[in-house]
Formats: C-alpha cells, sequence, structure tokens
C-alpha cells in the first residue's frame, strides 16, 4: 500500500481515538461537542483514505459529502441541546450528567 | 406491491413535511393528520405481508428500496409500535407544548426505521440510521428539562462514537472490497473472513451493539429512558434498539458474513450477560422506567441468545422475541406513562392499590407481565420456548437451564412491580385518581389485545412472518 | 508527499490545541483551522467538491454556530476545565499514534492490491446517480434538523396547549 495512503489511515485513526478520549474526559459541554467534530474529522480521513486507495474519487466524495451534512446538522442539533443545558441549569459542566448514574 | 414499499416510506415523510400547516387548523386537525399517517403507513407494511416469502424492490427516482422477509417483520414492528404511540401521544403531550413539531419528528423517526430496513447498502443504513437517531435525541429531551436534556446529551454522545465506529468499519470494508452494497459485499466476503474483515467485524458489533443497548454498551439505555416522553421510551425500548441495534447486527453478521462462529460465540456471551445483568439491575430499581429499561437489556439479551444459537429454532425464537418484545415492552411503557400522567410520579414505593382507580391500566399491565415472563397463552412464552428448544437442540443445556432461570426470575420481579403499583391496598393519595385518557387506553388495549392474539395464533404468526424473515438470515437468501 | 505529511501533522497539532486551551473561542479556531487543513488534504488528493463542502460547511458555518454558541452561554464555568484530561492528552495521544501505527502497518499487509477500476465515476454521477438512496435521506434529515430546532428552542408554554 502506498505511503500516502498509509499516512491517511493512521491520522484517521488518531484523530477518531482522540476525540473519543476527549469526549469521555473534557468537562465544558461545549468542548465535548468540540470533540465530537474531531472525531468526525478522522471518519472522514478514513474515508478518504479508503477512496483513494480504492481509486474511486466520485464515489468517496458522494460519501464524505454526505457524511459533512449528516454531521453538520447533527452539530446543529447538538449546539441546541447545549444552549437550552445552559439556559436550565446556568452551567454547562458535564459532571452533571453524572448525577444520572446507570 | 411496489407502490406499497413507496408508501411506507413516503406517508410519514410527508406527514412530517405538512404537519406544521395542517396543525394551523387547530389541535384536532394535528391530531388527526398524525393518526391518519400512522395508520396509513402500518396499512401499507400490513399490505406487504403476504408477500413475505419473496424480495420486493422499489426504484424510483435512482433510489432503490428492497423489502425482503427480514425487512418486513422489522417493518411490522416499526409501523404497528408507531401507530399506537401516535395515538397514544394524542392525549400525552399535552402538557409539553410543540405538539406539531412532536407530531413531526415522531413521523420523521418511522420514516427513518422504514429507511434503515428498506435499504442494501451500508452508507444509505448509516444516513437514514442518523435520521432515526437524531430524531429520537430530540425527542428524548423534549420535556426541555434538566433530566431530558441531560439524558438526550449522554445517549447522543455515546451514539456519536457508536457511529464513527461503524463508519471506520464501513471504510475498512470499503477499502477491501470497493463496494458497500449487501450483495456484492455476500459475495466478497465468501471466501471466508480474514483478519481485516474481522477487525472491521469488532467495530461493527462494537457500534451496532451499543445501539442494541447489548451488555457492555448497555449504559445510555436507563438513562434516557426515564426522561423520555412515554411514548418516545416505548419506541426507543420497542422499536429503535431492535432496528438500528438487532436489524443491523442480523443484516451485517449473517446476510453479509456468513454468520461465522467466532461472532455467533460472541453473540451467546453478551446475550447471556446482557440477560443476567438486565434482569437483576432491573431487580434492584425503585424507577417504574427505569427497572423497564434494564428489563429491555435483558430480553435483548434473549434475541441475542437465540441469534448466536445460530440454529433454526434459536433464529425463529429471536426474531419471534423482536415481534413480541416490541409490543409487550411499548405496552409496558406506555402504561408506566399513564400512571406517571395520573400521578405525576415514578417511584413505586409511593404507590399501591392503583387498580381500583385505574383498571384498563391496570389489566393491560397485568398483560403485559404475563407475556414478557413468558406465561401461556400470551405470545412471550412462545418466543421464550423457541430460544429454549434451540439451546436443547445445539446440546447447550446450560443456556437452556439458565434462559428459563432468568425467565422465572423475570416474571417474580415483574409481580412484585404489578402488585406494589397496582394491587393491593390503595395509597390514600390516590383517592381521586381517574383512568388514562381516551387515546391512551385504546392504545394500551389495542397492544395488549395483540400480546394475547399473537400468543393464541402464533402458529399463524411464526409461519406469515417469522419463518421468512428467517430463511433470509439462514437460507442464504 | 511533504505537503500531505506536513498537512496532517498541522492538523494534529490543531487538535491537540483544541484540547489544551482554556478559551472555547479559541478551540473553535483550532477547530476551524483544522477543517481548512483537512478540505488541504482532500484538494490534494483530487476531491475538489469535498474540499469545498468541507470549507464552507465545516470550517465556516459549524465554526459560526460554535461561535454563536459559545457567546449565547456566556456566563456559565468556562475556566473550571478539568486538568487531568489535558494533562494527559499529548501522552495518551502518543499512546494512540503507537497502536494505530501498528495496527495500519498489520492491515495494510491485509488489503487485496485493488483492481483496475474500470469505472471511474464523477462526483455527480456517483451523487445524484448511484447514491440517490443517501440524497433522499439527507433531505428528510434537513427536515429533522429544522424540526429538531424549533422543538428544542421554542419557549416553554406554562401549561397551556399550543399547537
Amino acid at each position: 500500500m502506498s505511503e500516502p495512503v498509509l499516512a491517511l489511515f493512521f491520522t484517521g485513526l488518531l484523530l477518531f481515538s482522540t476525540g473519543v478520549y476527549l469526549l469521555l474526559g473534557v468537562r465544558n459541554l461545549v468542548r465535548v461537542v468540540l470533540s465530537v467534530e474531531v472525531l468526525a474529522k478522522g471518519v472522514t480521513l478514513m474515508l478518504l483514505a479508503a477512496g483513494v486507495y480504492r481509486g474511486a474519487m466520485g464515489l468517496t466524495q458522494s460519501l464524505i459529502v454526505t457524511f459533512i451534512i449528516v454531521e453538520t446538522i447533527l452539530a446543529a442539533v447538538m449546539l441546541a441541546l447545549v444552549v437550552i443545558c445552559q439556559r436550565t441549569n446556568s452551567s454547562l459542566d458535564i459532571r452533571l450528567l453524572s448525577r444520572l448514574k446507570g | 406491491m411496489e407502490t406499497y414499499v413507496g408508501s411506507v416510506l413516503l406517508i410519514p415523510l410527508v406527514g412530517a413535511l405538512v404537519m406544521p400547516w395542517v396543525s394551523k387548523l387547530g389541535r384536532r386537525a394535528a391530531d388527526i393528520l398524525a393518526g391518519a399517517v400512522g395508520l396509513a403507513a402500518l396499512a401499507s407494511c400490513l399490505a406487504l405481508v403476504p408477500g413475505a416469502g419473496t424480495t420486493t424492490t422499489l426504484r424510483a427516482l435512482g433510489a432503490t428500496f428492497t423489502v425482503d422477509g427480514l425487512s418486513l417483520l422489522f417493518l411490522v414492528v416499526i409501523n404497528v409500535v408507531g401507530f399506537f404511540c401516535a395515538v397514544y401521544s394524542i392525549d400525552y403531550i399535552g402538557h409539553y407544548g410543540g405538539r406539531a413539531k412532536f407530531y413531526a419528528l415522531l413521523m420523521l423517526l418511522i420514516f427513518g426505521l422504514n429507511g434503515v430496513v428498506l435499504v442494501r447498502d451500508l452508507f444509505s443504513l448509516y444516513v437514514f440510521l442518523e435520521v432515526a437517531s437524531i430524531s429520537s435525541y430530540v425527542l428524548v429531551a423534549y420535556n426541555l428539562e434538566f433530566d431530558g436534556i441531560e439524558s438526550s446529551l449522554k445517549y447522543l454522545l455515546l451514539s456519536a462514537v457508536a457511529t464513527g465506529m461503524i463508519l471506520i468499519a464501513v471504510s475498512l470494508v470499503f477499502a477491501s472490497t470497493g463496494t458497500l452494497s449487501f450483495a456484492e459485499l455476500k459475495s466478497a466476503l465468501a471466501g471466508g473472513p480474514n483478519p481485516l474483515f474481522l477487525f472491521a467485524a469488532a467495530l461493527f458489533f462494537a457500534g451496532f451493539g451499543l445501539k442494541a443497548a447489548v451488555v457492555p454498551f448497555h449504559a445510555w439505555l436507563p438513562d434516557a429512558h426515564p426522561s423520555a416522553p412515554a411514548p418516545i421510551s416505548a419506541m426507543l425500548s420497542g422499536v429503535v434498539i431492535k432496528v438500528a441495534g438487532v436489524y443491523a447486527l442480523t443484516r451485517i453478521f449473517f446476510g453479509i458474513y456468513p454468520a461465522p462462529a467466532q461472532v455467533l460465540k460472541v453473540f451467546l456471551v453478551l446475550g447471556v450477560a446482557s440477560m443476567a445483568a438486565g434482569a437483576i439491575l432491573a431487580y434492584l430499581q425503585t424507577d417504574m422506567k427505569r427497572m423497564l429499561a434494564y428489563s429491555s437489556i435483558s430480553q435483548i439479551g434473549y434475541i441475542m441468545i437465540g441469534l448466536g444459537l445460530g440454529n433454526w429454532l434459536g433464529v425463529v425464537g429471536a426474531l419471534f422475541h423482536v415481534v413480541n418484545h416490541a409490543l409487550f415492552k411499548s405496552l409496558l411503557f406506555l402504561n408506566s406513562g399513564a400512571v406517571q400522567f395520573r400521578t405525576g410520579t415514578r417511584d413505586i414505593r409511593e404507590m399501591g392499590g392503583l387498580e381500583n382507580r385505574m383498571p384498563i391500566t391496570s389489566v393491560t399491565s397485568t398483560f403485559g407481565t404475563l407475556s414478557i415472563a413468558g406465561i401461556p397463552p400470551f405470545n412471550g412464552f412462545w418466543s421464550k420456548l423457541f430460544i429454549v428448544l434451540g439451546a436443547l437442540a445445539a446440546k447447550n443445556y446450560t443456556i437452556a437451564v439458565l434462559t428459563v432461570s432468568f425467565s422465572i426470575f423475570t416474571l417474580g420481579y415483574f409481580l412484585l412491580l404489578q402488585r406494589r403499583v397496582f394491587f393491593g391496598k390503595l395509597n390514600e393519595r390516590w383517592r381521586d385518581l381517574k383512568e388514562a385518557p381516551a387515546a391512551m387506553s385504546f392504545a394500551v388495549i389495542c397492544l395488549a389485545a395483540q400480546c394475547l392474539l399473537v400468543g393464541v395464533f402464533f402458529n399463524q404468526v411464526v409461519r406469515g412472518l417469522i419463518e421468512p424473515a428467517a430463511r433470509v438470515l439462514l437460507g442464504g437468501n | 508527499m511533504t505537503l500531505l505529511i506536513g498537512c496532517l501533522a498541522l492538523l494534529v497539532l490543531s487538535v491537540v490545541l483544541l484540547g489544551v486551551v482554556r478559551d472555547l473561542l479559541y478551540a473553535s479556531a483550532a477547530l476551524a483551522a483544522a477543517s481548512v487543513l483537512l478540505s488541504i488534504v482532500l484538494f490534494h488528493f483530487g476531491a475538489n467538491i469535498a474540499a469545498a463542502f468541507e470549507l464552507s460547511v465545516c470550517a465556516g458555518l459549524i465554526t459560526v454556530l460554535f461561535v454563536s454558541t459559545v457567546s449565547l452561554t456566556k456566563d456559565s464555568d468556562q475556566k473550571t476545565e478539568a486538568r487531568l484530561p489535558v494533562v494527559f492528552m499529548v501522552p495518551m495521544m502518543a499512546l494512540f499514534a503507537g497502536l494505530a501505527y501498528f495496527l495500519v502497518r498489520w492491515l495494510a499487509g491485509m488489503l487485496p492490491a485493488p483492481a483496475a477500476q474500470a469505472s471511474a465515476l464523477t462526483f455527480q454521477e456517483a451523487f445524484w446517480g448511484q447514491r440517490t438512496t443517501d440524497v433522499l435521506g439527507q433531505i428528510s434529515l434537513v427536515l429533522v434538523g429544522v424540526f429538531g430546532l424549533l422543538a428544542i428552542l421554542r419557549a416553554k408554554s406554562t401549561g397551556r396547549n399550543h399547537e
């Protein structure tokens, strides 16, 4: 496999795992949403890597564009929830979530 | 036939689209539209049932939607529960405000789930899954109180990680085979799994297992449920975790991968873990809906066990349990919602003797309890029996014993719940309690009736709906 | 190749910044920078339309959404970020990098060589032709987004039923 594709796979996995790590670790809800975006970047890189390896750029671009659209709508909904959360609790501390211990 | 595939998709979508305008005509108009859309979608879906053994494809404007036995089973589950939840909502969501938006989002949830089972492509499955998921995130948070928002966010974040893992698996599969369609992947993978595919399989299992609330990925469900509006809890436990989770798992691991033995073993082990952990944790709860949530995790365990056994009886039992659990779990959730609606609490320690004031709720709850515990002639008995028989057929006596034991345990804690909430002396607080409103009662009566009828006529249901689906999974369709 | 490695390295760096900086506005800026770098990477491989999308939507629209959210939630306790996850971020990333490296090396050996692609679709053909099902999904997703945002941000009525 060629070097560029390996680099893409590597960075994609790295960003994805970093995003998950941040999501589980940080406290501020806005930063949590940022970490979801980070893991989305990782996924984009993985899709790109797969597409470059296959040489099917038209199809890959469709997948990436669709993914971006879906992620954007998700981000909008997440941020709206964060805003409402702030309105009801005057705090964006994620430790509040652990009140609902499973 | 194709038109029904089209209508089952389009009706909820168009319904959601026109809801804002129709609701301008008044509250009743919105209610009627919601009910009508649910009914029409259900009718389209039932019209497809006679052709259960065949595969029908709709090709419109370049998009392809296919229904086969497996899709049809889940389609029935989605639209039956969806219709009754829509009717139930007519009386339930009054105090939430935003009635039209609720209906619209519920219809989009149904549309998304219908889409998930009708596509034959991994990436399209992801897109429609997101349609359903994002609708459900908003619907869970609908009360806009602290607890609703927090549970929605927790659900959302875990779900986002799961989706990410699924997409990484999709990229790996795409990189190695160059295709995303189920049919082509199936032939590409027929040569036996190599480590790359097993790695992707692990990611698929983690991702979809989280959506199915299988142990150890179950943590979000008990928190998502209590705060969500009751019809949404019913949809989540009864439908979403089955479609987003179980359907996707079966489609991938039986439809694409040739049901490799290692995967089935994982199904079996995690199924037993879910069955046990869910039941034990359910027993320890005091919040009614939380107990029902843990019970869902336990019942998903039964389904996973049935699938993990891999033989005809096990798979038929598992698929039958998908249908039955959807029916009786949504019934139980809707009833808990009715109790909460009238009493204002979910704490079972504060209840007692409600059967005197809420007879319909009490009787239908009893139906649900007997169904989930597996008492004949209710539906739950048959599906659990098939799973146990499947275990015996596979000479797996441990599983058979465990399944039966936990069924008895389930009966135990559900009877306790029934007794504490409905039977016994009427708690003085509830002296002036009224029965649940008409629409809510109608919905639960119908669901309870179905629990009984499906149990009595199990033979027809199994022959007509379940076996075609099992054939898709095991017959190499 | 060096351009690619450079962009990817800067991308990882901006993600580190995102986790480390205290001020959320700077963190959003770091995300925007990451998006710009990602779109350069996409351009590099000829995925022009995807790159344009990444630039305008992620670097543009999502950054605007984040900045609006940050300004709307100004009063909240931004300063009390947990020390531990931030301190451990870089070491954890090094760990992930190591794991990813071995994983990629291992998987690289598994991938079969790609067969010569006879049909190389253009973006238009692929998006509107082959993936029309996804387009339908996205249209409905827009509806979900609209209704969802309206539902979340609705004024809460105090007990009376509207609509």
